[in-house]
């Protein structure tokens, strides 16, 4: 799978933001969840963002052929 | 090409998609949110009544077993059972024989009448759940031995379910929202992705040729209808129709049959794949080349006007004119090209195709290359096609009218016969004659229809004739089509009968070169009609594709000479020789002889002198209507003597 930018700004930093707000969650939120299950989905759905933020690239866009980024 | 367009762009179908998934998705995560919560909060409730039900049966054994007092037991029970838990509303009231002792903690005293009311309307010994204003309540009641025990505590599995709502289930069901929306979004693009690949095939295979790899009729129309559909649709001011300009090219190989025919198929697809290949590298990338199919290309260059138009199109032939190897040998297949402008020759795309195709079919009779449309082409075609389209109405409101031109006797001016001429009565295009709607009638199918109602009208003027006591004879003229009409004779004798009319008084002129052509499938007909006694006639003799040996087959009753060799036969010797071969001719066939278009009396009189002795023409009279010819028959039946 070739990995070419396909997020605009705009795109790219939200997916920044919630990725780092819901890794954060997922890793510092104490005892509220109480499931490790969902502590460990969530830090995958962070993650995932975060990978985002840092590469400008997302697998289910690129899967969907969506381009946010080329096309403005 | 509504459907192309649907083909091509169909984006709704995507969206739709992503909208299901997503419906699906929502659905699913609220049905589970719900159903788990429901779950929850009801094992919630099960539980708690288990545990009070455990309570009340403690609270009773303990009473009962004790010696201390009621109150002082029972203190310390409660002290036992509720103290961990200071929050949790609670009411208890234990009923024996002789005594009876009440705890209440965090409960409004005022709900409490009303909510032992509710527990007292139920069986005893049984428990359940209660709403009143103040919130939900379980309570539960147990008659033991002894003691009644009463127990009431708020609801808060509820509560509790919630909590674990808000923390787990909603973020469960978030996260299972989102892998939805990632399933949709690539679920339907690969969806999608492949209906638009057999939907761009399908629209290709149907929008293109195949063999040259140009887009087709179909395109091209679909084109037109875009490029200039609004503007022939809907009428804009002259300044917004200026905007689409375009010219249309039809280009037509003029040898292509040859090839195909002496080469083989294959050899005239390798040239039109050749003359293809060339056009287009003529053609800037704006301008589009169609196969319309057989040898027929078109260019519709959108933005270009006339003059730059014509440069293109002498370019076009002449690289068209330059050879193709074909099987090692050098064709040269010339190009016949016809230009139409946009909006100034046609309003519609259809109508510009078919300008162009008038004047491509102009240039291929002149041979002269590339021909620009012209203007009276197009209004002649349109008021043609008009009056084709009112032939039928016209027949059945009999707008067709016969008028009338006399035969006379040369020598003695005498009217021996009329010729019927039809005239169309239009109601807006006035009197037109037979030259403008003959080919018409013939080419809509209808002209037996027409035969008839000729026949018909004529041997009903023979009757009017005869009552007035005028007995002169009508000629009509029937094409060859008439004649293969299979109940003709049967007609004409029925319409001679009903009138009262003598087959005599009817001749039929029939054209010499159509009737040398169908002189096989027609001679029977002609022989019936000699049986029942109609005349013969050989009209415009001496023109067409002559052939002496039909015409003594034929065993005419008359032959009427063609106007072009009467009108200069004063001084073009030729004609002279071929009028007096026909009058020798006729003399051999018995047969009587008019001469066609006499004008004046210089030629009337050299006709006498020639030996013919009939006549028609200007000099004695035009044709005119029945009402006209009726009264000239009556008042004057001798015409200018010659």
């Amino acid at each position: 799978m070739q990995v070419t930018q396909n997020l605009n700004t705009l795109d790219r930093s939200l997916r920044g933001i919630i990725g780092i707000v819901v890794t954060a969650f997922a890793l510092f939120n104490g005892d509220y969840i109480e499931e490790p299950i969902i502590e460990i989905l969530l830090g995958i759905f962070g993650l995932l963002n975060l990978i985002s933020l840092f590469s400008g690239w997302c697998p289910i866009y690129h899967l969907a052929g969506i381009d946010t980024r080329s096309k403005d | 090409m509504v459907q192309i367009a649907e083909l091509t762009k169909d984006r709704s179908f995507r969206n739709r998609l992503i909208l299901a998934c997503i419906s699906v998705a929502l659905f699913v995560s609220v049905t589970y949110v719900v159903v788990s919560y429901r779950l929850t909060s009801e094992l919630g409730v099960k539980t708690e009544l288990n545990a009070m039900n455990l309570q009340a049966r403690i609270i009773h054994n303990e009473l009962a077993n004790s010696g201390k007092s009621l109150d002082e037991r029972a203190m310390e029970l409660a002290r036992i059972l509720f103290a961990e838990n200071q929050d949790l509303a609670v009411f208890v009231r234990v009923t024996g024989h002789d005594a009876s002792w009440e705890y209440a903690n965090k409960i409004p005293s005022s709900s409490v009448p009303e909510l032992l009311n509710a527990i007292s309307q139920q069986p005893q010994d049984s428990q359940g759940q209660v709403t009143t204003a103040t919130g939900d309540f379980l309570w539960h009641d147990y008659q033991g031995q002894q003691y009644r025990v009463q127990l009431i505590q708020s609801n808060t599995a509820l509560e509790r379910t919630m909590s674990m709502v808000a923390k787990r289930l909603s973020i469960v069901s978030l996260i299972v929202f989102w892998i939805a929306i990632w399933l949709a979004l690539t679920l339907s693009s690969f969806i999608a992705k492949r209906v638009q690949q057999k939907n761009d095939a399908l629209a290709k295979i149907a929008t293109h040729d195949t063999l040259t790899g140009l887009p087709n009729r179909l395109f091209l129309l679909d084109l037109l209808k875009r490029e200039l559909g609004e503007a022939a649709d809907k009428p804009r001011p002259d300044t917004a129709r200026q905007e689409t300009e375009g010219c249309l090219f039809v280009i037509d190989l003029d040898k292509f049959k040859v090839v195909n025919d002496s080469f083989g198929h294959t050899a005239g697809d390798t040239l039109l794949v050749e003359v293809g290949r060339r056009l287009k590298s003529l053609l800037a990338d704006s301008q589009v080349l169609v196969r319309m199919g057989g040898d027929e290309f078109i260019v519709w260059a959108s933005g270009m006007q006339i003059d730059t138009a014509k440069a293109l199109a002498e370019k076009m032939v002449e690289i068209c004119n330059a050879p193709v190897m074909i099987n090692h040998l050098a064709v040269q297949t010339g190009a016949s090209i016809g230009i139409a402008h946009y909006p100034t020759h046609a309003g519609s795309g259809e109508m510009l195709i078919v300008s162009a195709d008038t004047a491509m079919y102009k240039a291929k009779q002149q041979h002269s290359g590339a021909v620009i449309f012209d203007e009276p082409d197009s209004e002649k075609y349109k008021a043609s096609l008009r009056l084709r389209t009112e032939l039928a109405q016209a027949l059945e409101r009999e707008e067709f009218r016969l008028y009338y031109q006399p035969k006379v006797a040369l020598a003695t001016g005498e009217i021996t016969g009329v010729e019927a001429l039809s005239r169309w009565h239009h109601p807006e295009e006035g009197i037109l004659p037979p030259g403008a709607f003959i080919a018409l009638i013939e080419d809509s199918g209808r002209i037996q229809e027409f035969g008839r109602y000729v026949i018909r009208h004529s041997i009903r003027q023979l009757a009017e004739w005869q009552k007035s006591g005028i007995h002169v004879p009508i000629a009509i003229n029937l094409s060859p089509y008439n004649l293969l009409d299979p109940g003709l004779i049967d007609f004409i004798s029925e319409q001679l009968d009903a009138n009262g009319v003598e087959a005599q008084q009817l001749e039929i002129e029939l054209t010499e070169n159509e009737t040398s052509q169908n002189i096989n499938s027609i001679q029977q007909r002609l022989e019936s009609l000699k049986q029942l006694g109609v005349l013969l006639a050989i009209d415009d003799f001496g023109t067409g594709m002559s052939s002496l040996a039909y015409i003594a087959e034929l065993d005419v009753d008359i032959i009427k000479i063609d106007r072009t060799f009467i009108f200069d036969m004063h001084d073009n010797h030729k004609h002279q020789a071929i009028v007096a071969t026909a009058l020798t001719l006729s003399k051999s066939f018995r047969s009587k002889v008019v001469a066609e278009g006499i004008e004046n009396r210089e030629q009337a009189a050299m006709l006498v002198e020639m030996g013919c002795d009939y006549g028609q023409g200007y000099l004695y009279a035009k044709p005119v209507p029945s009402e006209q010819m009726t009264d000239m028959l009556r008042e004057n039946p001798c015409l200018q003597l010659a």
